[in-house]
């Protein structure tokens, strides 16, 4: 009975569980879904994370220079959403571990007392993704508003490239030495702030005379961010 | 079961002209009024219904059938046994397996399920060329369990914040398998998204079990090594499925993500006491 009714389950559930489950990924070739509903289907975000891996490091390296200025006019053709992400998430697992980490090994050869403190992966996580989802949506705005509108999807992506220098900053943060981590902190925030700004001077000076405002307030932006980051993360003491 | 018998009847009878009908609806005709006066409790019913006598008519009908049918054209059995035969048959068929059997069978049956699809995954076996394949029979019960078992784990090891403990453990638990899945679609791979859901779940086992071993022995050394077993242990066993599952040229971009969950869910189990 037992035999028979499993046979049944394979005939019956798998099949179908077939047709239905894997429908996201063919039926997302479908052209015929319209509207806003299209909004809801994977086909939708597919174009966004239409990168090899080669292409992710060589946009990586490129964040890492942050003179040249021309990874908006590079990326402008296939922005991705990958990078942003991921490099976000990373972001937080080593905000949220690094630290942390050394200083537990320290407490525990000493045989101190130790918590964790489970609130810095939530603390860090709204941060991160707050910052990268917030700061791009409020200068979308701001650009339509000076009719010189940029692609959503591109300030997302250089945003989200424009942080990974902060992955190495929050290793070297490690070393507990105050004037060390100040000028990593500072570095580190110049870079991504320089970074962003100068890669988005060349767009926004159509913008009209206001484009040094805007510009200024995207470099300071950053680098608050980074001060922000000094202050609440870079905290280790063993 | 009376209205429904009367309804498609009288349409019928009134519109078909073929002789089959005729003879069947004369037949359903003629046999009541057989049969109503043979009864000796009717007559007190028969005189209730003033306006719509059919319901009655029809609950009266199963009785009469086998008389008339014998009485009448070949043709006319036929039809009325047909229908609820098919509907007994394809109604109740299955069930007397599963629903009749004890809870205890269906709850071994399940976890044996669990077991089967824990050695397809996570330990050596032929099939793990491609897991995808293997694991045709995929359930969600055993992902559920590992996930729950571990977020508890870490939230008895926990001295402080034990609610949240679990809470941020089953979040990145749940949603970084959701998101994981996602993740490989986006990127252009042919996976079925429950089957990686499963999958990725049962890769947890071996994280489970070191979670289980650093909650009953708490030694910083023996931690860590037990969690860098453990983890290149989950890693080992989702790699294949992983990095079939989509172009060569991103399998790194595919992969990345899941190392990074397991090492940050490492990270908890080692942090978190």
């Amino acid at each position: 009975m037992e035999r028979e009714s499993t046979k049944m389950w394979e005939m019956g559930f798998v099949p179908s569980s077939d047709d239905t489950f894997s429908k996201p990924a063919p039926g997302s070739d479908e052209p015929q879904q319209s509207g806003w509903f299209r909004r809801f289907t994977i086909a939708a975000y597919k174009p966004y994370f239409d990168v090899d891996t080669s292409d992710v490091l060589d946009r990586i390296k490129e964040s890492l220079f942050p003179f040249r200025g021309d990874f908006n006019e590079k990326t402008a053709t296939n922005p991705d959403l990958y990078g942003p992400f991921w490099i976000c998430t990373t972001l937080i697992f080593v905000a949220a571990s690094i630290g942390t980490f050394v200083t537990y090994i320290a407490h525990k050869l000493k045989k101190k007392e130790w918590n964790y403190d489970i609130n810095l992966v939530t603390w860090s996580a709204g941060m991160f993704y707050g910052y990268v989802t917030i700061v791009p949506l409020v200068l979308y705005i701001i650009l339509k508003y000076f009719s010189a509108p940029s692609g959503l999807v591109q300030l997302f992506c250089l945003y989200g490239y424009s942080l990974f220098v902060f992955i190495p900053a929050l290793c070297l943060s490690v070393v507990p030495l105050e004037i060390f981590r100040w000028v990593v902190a500072g570095v580190a925030g110049f870079m991504s702030a320089t970074f962003v700004a100068l890669n988005l001077r060349a767009h926004i000076k159509s913008a009209g005379e206001r484009w040094f405002l805007i510009v200024a307030g995207i470099f300071l932006l950053q680098l608050a961010l980074a001060v922000v980051l000094k202050l609440y993360l870079f905290t280790v003491t063993v | 079961m009376s209205h429904s018998d009367t309804v498609p009847l009288h349409p019928s009878s009134q519109s078909d002209i073929d002789e089959i009908e005729n003879l069947i609806h004369a037949s359903v005709q003629s046999a009541p009024a057989t049969v109503l006066p043979a009864r000796p409790p009717s007559p007190p019913r028969a005189s209730i219904p003033v306006v719509s006598s059919s319901p009655f008519l029809q609950s009266n009908l199963p009785p009469p059938p086998p008389p008339s049918s014998n009485q009448k054209v070949p043709s006319v059995p036929e039809p009325p046994p047909l229908p609820s035969s098919s509907i007994g048959g394809s109604g109740f068929g299955p069930a007397p397996n599963t629903l009749t059997e004890p809870v205890w069978d269906t709850v071994k049956r399940d976890l044996s399920r669990i077991v089967s699809n824990l050695k397809l995954v996570v330990f050596p076996n032929p099939y793990r060329e491609d897991p995808g394949k293997a694991l045709r029979d995929w359930d969600l019960w055993g992902p559920f369990f590992f996930i729950v078992f571990l977020g508890l784990a870490l939230s008895w090891s926990a001295s402080v914040k034990k609610s949240e403990v679990f809470a941020v453990a089953f979040a990145v638990l749940a949603a970084g398998a959701v998101i994981l899945t996602l993740n490989v679609l986006l990127l252009g791979g042919h996976i079925i998204f429950f089957q990686s859901l499963s999958l990725l779940g049962y890769c947890l086992f071996p994280l489970d079990v070191g979670a289980l071993i650093c909650l009953l022995k708490d030694n910083v050394i023996l931690k860590v090594i037990v969690v860098s077993v453990t983890l290149a242990w989950s890693s080992w066993a989702a790699y294949p499925f992983m990095s079939s599952a989509v172009n060569p040229r991103r399998k790194a971009l595919a992969l990345y993500p899941v190392f990074l969950m397991y090492v940050s869910v490492g990270f908890l189990i080692i942090a978190i006491d």
